[in-house]
Protein backbone atom coordinates (compact mmCIF):
# COMPACT_ATOMS: atom_id res chain seq x y z
CA UNK A 1 0.00 0.00 0.00
CA UNK A 2 0.79 3.49 -0.24
CA UNK A 3 1.28 6.15 2.31
CA UNK A 4 1.93 9.53 0.96
CA UNK A 5 2.49 10.73 5.05
CA UNK A 6 -1.46 11.83 5.24
CA UNK A 7 -2.90 8.37 6.99
CA UNK A 8 -1.38 5.70 8.73
CA UNK A 9 0.32 3.28 6.56
CA UNK A 10 1.88 0.01 6.53
CA UNK A 11 3.45 1.00 10.38
CA UNK A 12 6.15 2.54 11.00
CA UNK A 13 4.91 3.75 13.78
CA UNK A 14 3.77 7.56 14.28
CA UNK A 15 3.91 9.47 11.35
CA UNK A 16 5.70 12.23 12.05
CA UNK A 17 8.31 14.74 9.83
CA UNK A 18 8.68 12.90 6.86
CA UNK A 19 11.77 13.53 4.52
CA UNK A 20 9.98 13.73 0.77
CA UNK A 21 11.94 10.11 0.37
CA UNK A 22 10.35 7.13 0.14
CA UNK A 23 10.91 3.67 1.23
CA UNK A 24 10.12 0.64 -1.80
CA UNK A 25 9.73 -2.29 -0.23
CA UNK A 26 10.00 -5.32 -3.29
CA UNK A 27 8.60 -8.79 -2.60
CA UNK A 28 10.75 -11.28 -1.48
CA UNK A 29 11.27 -12.40 -5.37
CA UNK A 30 10.80 -8.76 -6.45
CA UNK A 31 13.95 -6.74 -6.28
CA UNK A 32 15.20 -7.49 -10.08
CA UNK A 33 11.71 -6.72 -11.47
CA UNK A 34 11.07 -3.53 -8.76
CA UNK A 35 14.34 -2.13 -9.71
CA UNK A 36 13.71 -2.39 -13.32
CA UNK A 37 10.21 -0.74 -13.10
CA UNK A 38 12.30 1.57 -10.92
CA UNK A 39 15.36 2.22 -13.56
CA UNK A 40 12.30 2.96 -16.24
CA UNK A 41 11.46 5.72 -14.02
CA UNK A 42 15.36 7.13 -13.96
CA UNK A 43 15.77 6.48 -10.49
CA UNK A 44 18.58 3.70 -10.26
CA UNK A 45 19.12 2.57 -6.81
CA UNK A 46 22.85 1.91 -5.81
CA UNK A 47 23.27 -1.53 -3.81
CA UNK A 48 24.34 -1.16 0.07
CA UNK A 49 26.27 -3.77 -0.33
CA UNK A 50 28.42 -2.48 -3.74
CA UNK A 51 28.86 1.19 -1.69
CA UNK A 52 32.18 2.33 -1.21
CA UNK A 53 34.05 5.30 -0.23
CA UNK A 54 33.63 6.60 -3.81
CA UNK A 55 30.08 6.07 -3.97
CA UNK A 56 27.83 8.79 -5.33
CA UNK A 57 26.21 10.32 -1.86
CA UNK A 58 23.26 11.60 -3.78
CA UNK A 59 22.72 8.38 -4.68
CA UNK A 60 19.28 6.46 -3.89
CA UNK A 61 20.38 3.32 -1.77
CA UNK A 62 18.94 -0.26 -1.95
CA UNK A 63 18.99 -2.40 0.73
CA UNK A 64 19.01 -5.90 -1.71
CA UNK A 65 19.35 -7.96 1.28
CA UNK A 66 16.22 -6.64 3.21
CA UNK A 67 14.22 -5.49 -0.18
CA UNK A 68 13.91 -1.81 0.56
CA UNK A 69 15.23 1.32 -1.68
CA UNK A 70 15.17 4.59 -0.42
CA UNK A 71 14.91 6.74 -3.49
CA UNK A 72 13.73 10.36 -4.24
CA UNK A 73 10.91 10.63 -6.22
CA UNK A 74 7.20 11.52 -5.85
CA UNK A 75 5.13 8.92 -5.11
CA UNK A 76 2.66 9.12 -7.65
CA UNK A 77 5.52 8.52 -9.85
CA UNK A 78 7.17 5.85 -8.21
CA UNK A 79 3.33 4.01 -8.24
CA UNK A 80 2.50 5.12 -11.85
CA UNK A 81 6.16 3.22 -12.95
CA UNK A 82 5.56 -0.02 -10.73
CA UNK A 83 2.01 -0.30 -11.54
CA UNK A 84 0.89 0.67 -7.91
CA UNK A 85 1.92 -1.78 -4.80
CA UNK A 86 0.47 -4.98 -5.16
CA UNK A 87 0.48 -8.42 -3.45
CA UNK A 88 1.19 -9.83 -6.66
CA UNK A 89 4.10 -7.34 -8.12
CA UNK A 90 7.39 -6.41 -7.67
CA UNK A 91 6.83 -3.67 -5.32
CA UNK A 92 4.80 -4.39 -2.26
CA UNK A 93 4.83 -0.53 -0.46
CA UNK A 94 6.05 2.51 -0.54
CA UNK A 95 5.83 4.77 2.10
CA UNK A 96 7.50 7.98 3.15
CA UNK A 97 10.65 8.20 5.23
CA UNK A 98 10.56 9.65 8.43
CA UNK A 99 12.58 12.08 9.91
CA UNK A 100 15.54 11.05 12.12
CA UNK A 101 16.77 12.57 15.24
CA UNK A 102 20.81 12.49 15.41
CA UNK A 103 22.16 10.72 18.52
CA UNK A 104 23.97 14.22 20.03
CA UNK A 105 21.35 14.97 23.21
CA UNK A 106 21.35 16.84 26.07
CA UNK A 107 23.65 14.83 28.65
CA UNK A 108 20.39 14.33 31.03
CA UNK A 109 18.21 13.07 27.89
CA UNK A 110 18.76 10.08 26.41
CA UNK A 111 18.34 9.10 22.62
CA UNK A 112 15.31 7.20 22.91
CA UNK A 113 13.39 9.91 25.46
CA UNK A 114 14.85 12.49 22.86
CA UNK A 115 13.01 10.39 20.06
CA UNK A 116 9.65 10.22 21.74
CA UNK A 117 9.88 13.63 22.97
CA UNK A 118 9.49 13.07 26.65
CA UNK A 119 11.77 13.28 29.14
CA UNK A 120 12.15 17.42 27.88
CA UNK A 121 12.54 19.47 25.15
CA UNK A 122 14.07 18.40 21.75
CA UNK A 123 17.26 20.41 21.80
CA UNK A 124 17.72 22.16 18.84
CA UNK A 125 20.75 20.12 17.14
CA UNK A 126 19.36 16.82 16.90
CA UNK A 127 16.64 17.17 14.39
CA UNK A 128 18.07 15.92 10.95
CA UNK A 129 16.33 14.76 7.64
CA UNK A 130 17.17 11.24 6.83
CA UNK A 131 19.21 12.72 3.67
CA UNK A 132 21.95 13.40 6.84
CA UNK A 133 21.12 9.74 7.34
CA UNK A 134 21.82 8.18 3.94
CA UNK A 135 24.98 10.40 4.11
CA UNK A 136 26.29 8.55 6.77
CA UNK A 137 25.30 4.98 5.38
CA UNK A 138 26.79 5.82 2.43
CA UNK A 139 29.85 7.45 3.50
CA UNK A 140 30.09 5.31 6.62
CA UNK A 141 30.95 2.01 4.84
CA UNK A 142 34.96 1.91 4.73
CA UNK A 143 35.73 4.57 6.63
CA UNK A 144 37.53 4.20 10.02
CA UNK A 145 36.05 2.88 13.24
CA UNK A 146 37.13 5.75 15.04
CA UNK A 147 34.16 7.57 14.78
CA UNK A 148 31.81 4.76 15.51
CA UNK A 149 33.11 4.09 19.07
CA UNK A 150 32.81 7.64 20.54
CA UNK A 151 29.22 7.15 21.63
CA UNK A 152 27.31 10.47 23.68
CA UNK A 153 28.58 10.46 27.08
CA UNK A 154 26.15 8.19 29.03
CA UNK A 155 23.85 9.21 31.56
CA UNK A 156 22.43 8.03 34.52
CA UNK A 157 19.75 5.25 33.41
CA UNK A 158 16.98 5.08 35.05
CA UNK A 159 15.92 1.09 34.84
CA UNK A 160 13.69 0.83 37.93
CA UNK A 161 10.61 -0.20 35.88
CA UNK A 162 12.17 -1.27 32.80
CA UNK A 163 15.61 -2.27 31.45
CA UNK A 164 17.75 0.14 29.13
CA UNK A 165 17.18 -2.34 26.08
CA UNK A 166 13.51 -2.05 26.15
CA UNK A 167 13.60 1.72 26.80
CA UNK A 168 15.87 2.08 23.98
CA UNK A 169 13.56 0.22 21.63
CA UNK A 170 10.62 1.15 22.61
CA UNK A 171 8.85 -1.88 23.79
CA UNK A 172 6.85 0.16 26.18
CA UNK A 173 5.00 2.62 24.34
CA UNK A 174 3.93 -0.66 21.58
CA UNK A 175 0.20 -1.73 21.86
CA UNK A 176 1.78 -5.31 20.72
CA UNK A 177 2.74 -7.95 23.02
CA UNK A 178 3.52 -10.62 20.26
CA UNK A 179 0.18 -11.83 21.23
CA UNK A 180 -0.42 -15.01 19.44
CA UNK A 181 3.19 -14.94 17.55
CA UNK A 182 5.11 -17.88 18.21
CA UNK A 183 8.90 -16.93 18.92
CA UNK A 184 11.28 -20.23 18.97
CA UNK A 185 14.80 -19.59 20.64
CA UNK A 186 16.86 -21.86 19.62
CA UNK A 187 19.99 -22.36 22.34
CA UNK A 188 20.72 -23.64 25.53
CA UNK A 189 17.05 -24.67 26.46
CA UNK A 190 15.37 -22.74 29.64
CA UNK A 191 15.22 -22.75 33.02
CA UNK A 192 11.31 -24.29 33.62
CA UNK A 193 10.70 -23.65 36.95
CA UNK A 194 11.95 -19.81 36.77
CA UNK A 195 8.87 -17.92 38.77
CA UNK A 196 8.29 -15.38 36.14
CA UNK A 197 7.23 -17.34 33.38
CA UNK A 198 4.45 -19.50 35.01
CA UNK A 199 1.23 -19.46 33.29
CA UNK A 200 3.00 -18.59 30.12
CA UNK A 201 2.42 -21.02 27.06
CA UNK A 202 6.30 -22.64 26.47
CA UNK A 203 6.84 -25.53 24.20
CA UNK A 204 10.40 -27.07 24.71
CA UNK A 205 12.33 -30.05 22.44
CA UNK A 206 15.91 -30.90 23.39
CA UNK A 207 18.27 -31.71 20.03
CA UNK A 208 20.66 -32.55 22.34
CA UNK A 209 21.12 -36.78 22.70
CA UNK A 210 21.01 -37.42 26.57
CA UNK A 211 19.77 -34.12 27.89
CA UNK A 212 16.76 -32.20 28.31
CA UNK A 213 15.31 -28.57 27.43
CA UNK A 214 15.74 -27.95 31.09
CA UNK A 215 18.63 -25.04 30.80
CA UNK A 216 21.85 -26.17 32.00
CA UNK A 217 23.84 -23.70 31.10
CA UNK A 218 21.58 -20.00 31.69
CA UNK A 219 22.23 -18.41 28.10
CA UNK A 220 18.80 -19.80 26.99
CA UNK A 221 16.63 -18.75 29.68
CA UNK A 222 18.87 -15.35 29.63
CA UNK A 223 17.92 -14.44 26.06
CA UNK A 224 14.18 -16.21 26.21
CA UNK A 225 13.46 -13.38 28.83
CA UNK A 226 14.87 -10.49 26.74
CA UNK A 227 12.76 -11.61 23.82
CA UNK A 228 9.49 -12.91 25.53
CA UNK A 229 9.75 -12.20 29.54
CA UNK A 230 7.25 -11.48 31.64
CA UNK A 231 5.38 -7.99 31.68
CA UNK A 232 5.08 -8.01 35.70
CA UNK A 233 8.12 -9.75 36.78
CA UNK A 234 8.69 -10.81 40.58
CA UNK A 235 10.78 -7.75 40.82
CA UNK A 236 11.58 -4.80 38.54
CA UNK A 237 12.78 -3.96 36.07
CA UNK A 238 10.69 -5.23 33.13
CA UNK A 239 13.20 -6.81 30.63
CA UNK A 240 10.66 -8.54 28.13
CA UNK A 241 9.72 -7.41 24.76
CA UNK A 242 6.98 -9.61 23.38
CA UNK A 243 5.34 -10.32 26.76
CA UNK A 244 2.54 -12.26 25.46
CA UNK A 245 4.25 -14.73 22.54
CA UNK A 246 4.21 -18.11 22.59
CA UNK A 247 7.50 -19.08 23.25
CA UNK A 248 9.30 -21.81 21.48
CA UNK A 249 12.13 -23.30 23.74
CA UNK A 250 14.40 -25.45 21.74
CA UNK A 251 17.56 -27.02 22.81
CA UNK A 252 20.09 -27.06 20.26
CA UNK A 253 22.99 -26.11 22.82
CA UNK A 254 24.49 -28.23 25.19
CA UNK A 255 24.64 -27.98 29.27
CA UNK A 256 28.10 -27.06 28.15
CA UNK A 257 27.19 -24.24 25.01
CA UNK A 258 28.16 -26.48 22.28
CA UNK A 259 25.89 -27.46 19.76
CA UNK A 260 26.83 -28.58 15.45
CA UNK A 261 25.22 -27.55 12.67
CA UNK A 262 22.58 -30.49 12.53
CA UNK A 263 21.65 -29.80 15.94
CA UNK A 264 20.61 -26.53 14.97
CA UNK A 265 19.22 -27.33 11.89
CA UNK A 266 16.62 -29.60 13.76
CA UNK A 267 16.02 -27.18 16.06
CA UNK A 268 15.28 -24.69 13.11
CA UNK A 269 13.57 -27.17 10.93
CA UNK A 270 11.13 -28.16 14.63
CA UNK A 271 10.44 -23.80 14.45
CA UNK A 272 8.68 -24.24 11.10
CA UNK A 273 6.96 -27.02 11.72
CA UNK A 274 5.14 -24.96 15.12
CA UNK A 275 4.68 -22.17 12.26
CA UNK A 276 6.97 -19.85 14.53
CA UNK A 277 7.19 -16.44 13.17
CA UNK A 278 10.62 -15.75 14.59
CA UNK A 279 13.55 -17.82 15.32
CA UNK A 280 16.32 -15.98 17.35
CA UNK A 281 19.66 -17.83 17.20
CA UNK A 282 22.26 -16.32 19.65
CA UNK A 283 24.76 -18.48 18.42
CA UNK A 284 27.31 -18.73 16.31
CA UNK A 285 31.16 -19.79 14.69
CA UNK A 286 34.30 -16.74 13.91
CA UNK A 287 34.26 -16.78 9.74
CA UNK A 288 37.25 -15.40 8.47
CA UNK A 289 38.10 -13.19 6.24
CA UNK A 290 36.68 -13.55 2.59
CA UNK A 291 34.55 -16.65 3.85
CA UNK A 292 31.54 -17.18 1.67
CA UNK A 293 28.29 -18.29 3.79
CA UNK A 294 26.61 -21.93 4.41
CA UNK A 295 24.97 -22.70 1.07
CA UNK A 296 22.82 -24.78 3.24
CA UNK A 297 22.08 -22.92 5.87
CA UNK A 298 20.64 -20.12 3.28
CA UNK A 299 19.16 -23.08 1.66
CA UNK A 300 17.18 -23.63 4.66
CA UNK A 301 17.03 -19.91 5.75
CA UNK A 302 15.04 -19.03 2.74
CA UNK A 303 12.92 -21.95 2.77
CA UNK A 304 11.56 -21.10 6.46
CA UNK A 305 10.98 -17.39 4.59
CA UNK A 306 9.06 -18.57 2.30
CA UNK A 307 7.12 -20.73 4.60
CA UNK A 308 6.35 -17.50 6.89
CA UNK A 309 9.41 -17.65 9.70
CA UNK A 310 12.51 -15.21 9.77
CA UNK A 311 15.67 -16.44 11.26
CA UNK A 312 17.63 -13.49 13.54
CA UNK A 313 21.27 -14.70 14.44
CA UNK A 314 23.70 -12.96 16.55
CA UNK A 315 25.93 -11.41 14.32
CA UNK A 316 29.21 -12.35 16.54
CA UNK A 317 32.31 -11.04 19.12
CA UNK A 318 34.76 -11.62 17.94
CA UNK A 319 36.00 -7.97 17.54
CA UNK A 320 38.09 -6.02 19.68
CA UNK A 321 37.52 -2.72 18.26
CA UNK A 322 38.95 -0.46 17.92
CA UNK A 323 42.21 -2.59 17.34
CA UNK A 324 40.17 -5.56 15.15
CA UNK A 325 37.02 -5.45 14.22
CA UNK A 326 35.83 -9.51 12.48
CA UNK A 327 33.61 -10.62 9.97
CA UNK A 328 30.36 -11.45 10.56
CA UNK A 329 29.62 -15.17 12.04
CA UNK A 330 28.08 -18.06 10.49
CA UNK A 331 25.01 -18.66 10.01
CA UNK A 332 24.01 -14.57 10.59
CA UNK A 333 26.55 -14.08 7.40
CA UNK A 334 23.79 -15.76 5.05
CA UNK A 335 21.68 -13.17 3.10
CA UNK A 336 18.61 -15.14 4.50
CA UNK A 337 19.26 -14.41 7.83
CA UNK A 338 19.17 -11.38 9.68
CA UNK A 339 22.67 -10.44 11.69
CA UNK A 340 21.91 -8.38 14.83
CA UNK A 341 24.88 -6.08 15.85
CA UNK A 342 25.15 -5.01 19.50
CA UNK A 343 24.95 -1.20 20.67
CA UNK A 344 25.44 0.31 24.51
CA UNK A 345 23.17 2.53 26.38
CA UNK A 346 25.19 5.36 24.60
CA UNK A 347 24.18 4.08 21.01
CA UNK A 348 27.75 3.43 20.92
CA UNK A 349 28.71 0.49 18.88
CA UNK A 350 30.07 -2.38 21.40
CA UNK A 351 33.87 -3.34 21.35
CA UNK A 352 33.03 -6.69 20.58
CA UNK A 353 30.92 -6.23 18.08
CA UNK A 354 31.49 -7.88 14.57
CA UNK A 355 31.27 -5.78 11.20
CA UNK A 356 29.62 -6.73 7.76
CA UNK A 357 33.28 -7.56 5.70
CA UNK A 358 32.17 -10.39 3.72
CA UNK A 359 30.43 -10.41 0.46
CA UNK A 360 27.39 -12.69 -0.13
CA UNK A 361 25.18 -11.55 2.94
CA UNK A 362 27.98 -10.73 4.98
CA UNK A 363 26.39 -7.36 5.89
CA UNK A 364 25.11 -6.60 9.59
CA UNK A 365 21.37 -5.74 8.89
CA UNK A 366 20.23 -4.47 12.21
CA UNK A 367 21.20 -3.52 15.75
CA UNK A 368 20.04 -4.27 19.06
CA UNK A 369 20.91 -3.12 22.69
CA UNK A 370 23.57 -5.59 23.88
CA UNK A 371 25.66 -4.27 26.42
CA UNK A 372 24.56 -4.42 30.26
CA UNK A 373 21.77 -6.23 29.78
CA UNK A 374 19.23 -7.17 32.51
CA UNK A 375 17.05 -10.37 32.20
CA UNK A 376 17.01 -13.76 33.66
CA UNK A 377 18.43 -16.58 34.67
CA UNK A 378 18.58 -20.21 36.16
CA UNK A 379 17.17 -20.06 39.48
CA UNK A 380 18.14 -19.66 42.47
CA UNK A 381 19.99 -16.40 40.61
CA UNK A 382 17.01 -15.40 38.84
CA UNK A 383 18.86 -12.18 36.91
CA UNK A 384 21.97 -11.60 35.87
CA UNK A 385 22.91 -8.21 33.24
CA UNK A 386 25.50 -9.98 30.43
CA UNK A 387 26.94 -8.85 27.42
CA UNK A 388 27.05 -9.66 23.77
CA UNK A 389 25.35 -9.89 20.48
CA UNK A 390 23.57 -12.89 21.78
CA UNK A 391 21.84 -10.53 23.92
CA UNK A 392 21.12 -8.03 20.63
CA UNK A 393 19.78 -10.94 18.75
CA UNK A 394 16.94 -11.05 21.49
CA UNK A 395 15.64 -8.06 21.56
CA UNK A 396 15.36 -7.84 17.81
CA UNK A 397 13.62 -11.06 18.16
CA UNK A 398 11.20 -9.48 20.64
CA UNK A 399 10.56 -6.45 18.62
CA UNK A 400 9.87 -8.82 15.31
CA UNK A 401 7.32 -10.61 17.04
CA UNK A 402 5.38 -7.24 17.84
CA UNK A 403 5.63 -6.01 14.08
CA UNK A 404 4.28 -9.15 13.21
CA UNK A 405 1.44 -9.09 15.42
CA UNK A 406 0.67 -5.51 14.36
CA UNK A 407 1.13 -6.98 10.77
CA UNK A 408 -0.12 -10.39 9.45
CA UNK A 409 1.29 -9.83 6.04
CA UNK A 410 4.88 -9.13 7.31
CA UNK A 411 5.70 -13.10 7.64
CA UNK A 412 9.41 -13.85 6.51
CA UNK A 413 11.30 -11.25 4.12
CA UNK A 414 8.49 -9.27 4.23
CA UNK A 415 9.05 -9.10 8.34
CA UNK A 416 12.45 -8.55 7.67
CA UNK A 417 11.97 -5.20 5.27
CA UNK A 418 9.35 -4.10 7.73
CA UNK A 419 12.17 -4.35 10.83
CA UNK A 420 15.02 -2.48 8.22
CA UNK A 421 12.27 0.25 7.51
CA UNK A 422 10.98 0.95 10.51
CA UNK A 423 14.33 1.16 12.70
CA UNK A 424 15.97 4.35 13.93
CA UNK A 425 18.98 5.16 12.01
CA UNK A 426 22.18 5.11 13.73
CA UNK A 427 23.63 8.43 12.06
CA UNK A 428 27.01 8.70 14.10
CA UNK A 429 27.86 4.62 12.96
CA UNK A 430 28.65 3.09 10.08
CA UNK A 431 25.88 0.98 8.44
CA UNK A 432 28.87 -2.03 8.04
CA UNK A 433 28.08 -1.85 11.89
CA UNK A 434 24.64 -1.29 12.14
CA UNK A 435 23.22 -2.07 9.38
CA UNK A 436 19.66 -0.20 9.27
CA UNK A 437 20.32 0.45 12.67
CA UNK A 438 18.34 0.01 16.27
CA UNK A 439 15.40 -2.11 15.94
CA UNK A 440 12.04 -0.36 17.05
CA UNK A 441 8.61 -1.39 18.21
CA UNK A 442 5.59 -0.91 16.06
CA UNK B 1 33.37 -24.49 1.46
CA UNK B 2 35.52 -23.50 3.68
CA UNK B 3 34.75 -26.62 6.34
CA UNK B 4 35.63 -29.10 3.13
CA UNK B 5 39.25 -29.16 3.79
CA UNK B 6 38.82 -30.76 7.38
CA UNK B 7 40.63 -33.96 7.81
CA UNK B 8 38.13 -37.00 6.64
CA UNK B 9 40.07 -40.02 7.71
CA UNK B 10 37.38 -40.21 10.87
CA UNK B 11 33.54 -40.24 10.69
CA UNK B 12 31.66 -36.46 9.82
CA UNK B 13 29.15 -35.48 10.51
CA UNK B 14 27.37 -34.06 7.11
CA UNK B 15 24.49 -32.17 5.64
CA UNK B 16 22.91 -32.41 2.45
CA UNK B 17 20.21 -30.23 1.00
CA UNK B 18 18.12 -31.38 -1.45
CA UNK B 19 17.29 -30.18 -4.41
CA UNK B 20 13.73 -27.85 -4.95
CA UNK B 21 12.80 -30.97 -7.03
CA UNK B 22 13.75 -33.89 -5.09
CA UNK B 23 11.33 -32.23 -1.98
CA UNK B 24 8.37 -34.16 -2.05
CA UNK B 25 10.44 -37.17 -2.52
CA UNK B 26 12.87 -36.20 0.28
CA UNK B 27 12.71 -39.95 1.94
CA UNK B 28 13.09 -41.92 -0.99
CA UNK B 29 15.99 -39.68 -0.99
CA UNK B 30 17.48 -40.63 2.20
CA UNK B 31 17.30 -44.27 1.65
CA UNK B 32 19.50 -43.39 -1.46
CA UNK B 33 21.84 -41.29 0.56
CA UNK B 34 21.42 -44.63 3.20
CA UNK B 35 22.79 -46.76 0.67
CA UNK B 36 25.15 -44.17 -0.44
CA UNK B 37 27.18 -44.80 2.89
CA UNK B 38 24.88 -42.08 4.90
CA UNK B 39 24.46 -43.68 8.46
CA UNK B 40 21.65 -42.57 10.65
CA UNK B 41 20.31 -40.61 8.33
CA UNK B 42 17.53 -37.79 9.93
CA UNK B 43 15.12 -36.31 7.51
CA UNK B 44 14.59 -32.38 8.06
CA UNK B 45 11.59 -32.07 5.57
CA UNK B 46 10.78 -28.63 6.06
CA UNK B 47 14.32 -27.48 5.91
CA UNK B 48 14.81 -29.71 2.63
CA UNK B 49 17.77 -31.23 4.74
CA UNK B 50 19.36 -34.96 5.13
CA UNK B 51 21.70 -35.18 7.97
CA UNK B 52 23.98 -37.80 9.10
CA UNK B 53 27.33 -39.18 9.21
CA UNK B 54 29.57 -40.80 6.88
CA UNK B 55 32.27 -42.62 8.08
CA UNK B 56 35.01 -41.52 5.13
CA UNK B 57 35.60 -39.16 2.48
CA UNK B 58 35.01 -41.88 -0.10
CA UNK B 59 31.04 -41.97 1.34
CA UNK B 60 31.23 -38.49 0.61
CA UNK B 61 31.85 -38.67 -2.52
CA UNK B 62 29.21 -41.24 -2.81
CA UNK B 63 26.99 -39.20 -1.10
CA UNK B 64 27.13 -36.35 -3.14
CA UNK B 65 26.74 -37.94 -6.33
CA UNK B 66 23.33 -38.85 -5.24
CA UNK B 67 20.60 -37.64 -7.80
CA UNK B 68 18.46 -34.93 -5.90
CA UNK B 69 21.64 -33.72 -3.90
CA UNK B 70 22.04 -29.99 -4.54
CA UNK B 71 24.81 -29.76 -1.53
CA UNK B 72 26.69 -31.41 1.18
CA UNK B 73 28.80 -29.41 3.80
CA UNK B 74 30.36 -30.58 6.99
CA UNK B 75 28.56 -30.15 9.99
CA UNK B 76 30.60 -27.55 11.98
CA UNK B 77 30.43 -26.54 15.34
CA UNK B 78 29.52 -23.63 17.56
CA UNK B 79 30.76 -23.09 21.09
CA UNK B 80 29.28 -20.77 23.95
CA UNK B 81 31.59 -19.36 26.45
CA UNK B 82 31.32 -21.01 29.57
CA UNK B 83 28.50 -19.80 32.16
CA UNK B 84 30.28 -17.41 33.62
CA UNK B 85 31.38 -15.15 31.30
CA UNK B 86 30.63 -12.04 31.37
CA UNK B 87 30.41 -11.57 27.35
CA UNK B 88 27.97 -14.02 25.60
Amino acid sequence: MVDDGRGTGMGVGQVGETTGRHLVMFATDGVKDGMKALGELGVEPVRASAMGEDADREAPILFDKLGVAVVDAPPEQLMAAAGGPSDSGPILAIEPERVVYALETEPALRPWEAQDGVGGGRSADYLRGYRDAVLHLTGDLGAPAAAAEAGPAAGPIDETQTTWGLQAVKAMNSCYTGKGIRVAVLDTGFDMTHPDFAGRTLQSRSFIPGQQAQDGHGHGTHCIGTAAGSRCPATRPRYGVAVDAEIYAGKVLSNSGSGTDSQILGGINWAIQNRCVVISMSLGAPSSVGQRPSAIFEHVASRAASAGSLIIAAAGNDSARPNRVSPVSHPANCPSILAVAAVNSSLGIAPFSNRGINPGGGQIDLAGPGVDVYSSWPMPRRYRRLQGTSMATPHAAGVAALHAEADPAARGMALASRLASSAQRLTALASADVGAGLVQAP
Amino acid sequence: MPNEDLPTSEPMEVLVSVSADHLTGIRELASALRDAGLEEPQVLGEAGVVTGRVADRRALAAVRSVEGVQGVEVSRTVQLPPPEADLQ
